[in-house]
């Protein structure tokens, strides 16, 4: 009796099933080059069920299409393609739903979030496998932010970092925007968009401290909270293209054909601000110590991305050394957040 | 001079609270002074010092914790190999450094000592740290001197402990097996 393949073969069968899925889907190039951090990145679907749903975030960094990209992403659904994957490395009594499985040994990582997405990446090769269930079981917050654990392992390899935070500013620079879920990223990110500033992301960019602080975009797609939309009616017009197919979770609001100028691939880093609820008449910043921000910039990140560990930290530390450090104090009235940031950035 | 330690706790949710006052250590003998060498417990625990304060992060827990200039210079040196023993003797050699407060040398090196082993029992406590074997400290790492020992503290923040305990992720072990997480 054969038993469950080991993760090096188990990868080499999950990429054999993508190809026949592929092959099986006819002919139609399905591939799509984007400039990722200064890297290309190409994700190639085995058909198109899952282009509208998983692409769309990328609009805003297509690139021409080169031969050798950094990183080959390989995308399909077992419902469309009638694929099935091989046994994995975890029990047989494994839960079907709600677990997690990490499997990494510096070079290969697997990610088994059970009932929901299957993510694969061998750093010697550049390729990353996604895999989910089903188009109709993809869930809601990957339209905004797909990829995101394959893209946190590539982004180790080419000196980049992946975080939870948002990034805005303008042609001189940009702020990054820390803080765990709710703290107000979003809300000042696009209160900035909307005011004209350049946009980057409003939950997870990419970063790098060195030779200088710089930020990437990842995602042109905002999630905000239906309760806070009233804040934005411009954007209204952007939302989610799938419809009300998520009404009980966030917003989705496609940035890149109503906002495609303001939205920036990559700018200098001039300064971090972590934004707390103050109840304050006017918003205001407070000047905040290296460690004092590391501690609310970090943990979101590292506790959300699986094998996020201490070369991520490090990365951040970095950041917090050789950048100032705010308190962005929120008030009601976000209208004078933009110029705040302007100020910080100049 | 009174030198009193506690572990300050701000945290909304922490349970199973322990005074770290009854902490026993282990190997702490009766003679006052420790011989046993720690190691930082990673890769479950990470951690950075950015102008003598540090910011520590258990992966396992989801708890992170910030450190007081002095329970830093305690972390660090811990890190390094150095004993508890060697840690006091440090502390304690801190004084009358260019810079120090005229307070600093009047500290009896035992009641130093009492604040070391308390924290150290703490970070025990919370899986921060682990007992190693008597390897020699690393005299190439620098360590920003201490000029000043106040009471050490660390604040433990666990508001996002949730992330971790709705979603455990199960580690596979070397075999390619994985095995759960232990809560």
């Amino acid at each position: 009796m054969t038993g469950p393949a080991g993760p090096a073969d188990y990868f080499q069968e999950v990429r054999e099933t993508f190809r026949r899925a592929r092959r099986s889907a006819g002919p139609g190039v399905l591939d799509m080059d984007y400039d990722i951090a200064g890297q290309v990145v190409r994700l190639c679907f085995a058909n198109p069920v899952l282009v509208p749903i998983l692409a769309p975030a990328f609009e805003h960094l297509r690139a021409e299409p080169v031969s050798s990209p950094a990183l080959t992403l390989c995308v399909f659904d077992l419902e469309s393609t009638r694929a099935g994957l091989p046994p994995g490395p975890w029990p047989e009594d494994a839960p079907a739903t709600g677990a997690q499985w990490l499997y990494d040994d510096g070079t290969l990582r697997l990610h088994n979030q059970a009932g929901e997405a299957l993510s694969l990446f061998d750093s010697a090769l550049g390729v990353g496998i996604y895999c989910v269930p089903s188009a109709r079981t993809v869930p809601w917050y990957e339209s905004g932010s797909p990829f995101r654990v394959i893209l946190h392992w590539w982004s180790g390899t080419c000196s980049r970092r992946l975080v939870h935070a948002a990034a805005v500013g303008t042609a001189s620079g940009a702020v990054l925007v820390g803080g765990k879920s709710g703290s107000g990223k979003s809300t000042t990110a696009l209160t900035c968009l909307e005011a004209g500033l350049d946009y980057l992301g409003d939950d997870y960019v990419m970063v790098s401290a060195t030779p200088s602080p710089a930020v990437y975009s990842l995602y042109s797609v905002a999630k905000l909270d239906p309760d806070n939309a009233y804040r934005f009616p411009k954007l209204k017009g952007s939302v989610s293209p799938r419809g009300n197919l998520y009404p009980a979770e966030k917003v989705l609001v496609f940035l890149a054909r109503d906002y495609r100028e303001r939205l920036r691939s990559a700018l200098p880093l001039r300064a971090i601000i972590i934004p707390r609820l103050a109840g304050r008449r006017q918003p205001a910043v407070q000047r905040l110590s290296p460690a004092a921000a590391l501690a609310a910039l970090a943990p979101s990140t590292m506790f959300q991305l699986p094998g996020a560990g201490g070369a991520v930290l490090e990365t951040m530390g970095q950041l917090v050394r050789e950048l100032p450090a705010y308190v962005l104090e929120l008030s009601p009235d976000m209208s004078g957040v933009p110029a705040l940031i302007a100020e910080l950035v100049a | 001079m009174q030198v009193k330690l506690a572990a300050k706790e701000q945290e909304a949710s922490e349970k199973g609270r322990i005074p770290i006052a009854n902490v026993k250590l282990a190997g702490w003998g009766d003679q006052g002074m420790d011989a046993a060498r720690y190691r930082i417990n990673s890769p479950t625990v990470v951690a950075q010092t950015i102008d003598g304060e540090a910011v520590v992060i258990n992966l396992n827990t989801g708890c992170y914790y910030g450190f007081n200039p002095s329970a830093s210079a305690v972390w660090d040196r811990l890190g390094q190999g150095l004993s508890a023993g060697e840690i006091v003797t440090a502390i304690a050699g801190s004084a009358g450094a260019p810079g120090a407060p005229a307070t600093a040398g009047r500290l009896p090196p035992e009641e130093i000592e009492a604040a070391v082993a308390r924290l150290i029992g703490r970070l025990l406590e919370d899986e921060l740290i682990a007992e190693r074997g008597g390897a020699p400290a690393d005299p190439a790492k620098e360590t920003r001197p201490l000029l000043a020992f106040e009471e050490p503290a660390l604040t433990k923040y666990s508001d996002m402990q949730d992330l971790l305990l709705l979603d455990p992720i199960h580690e596979v072990t070397d075999s390619g097996w994985p095995v759960k997480k232990p809560k």
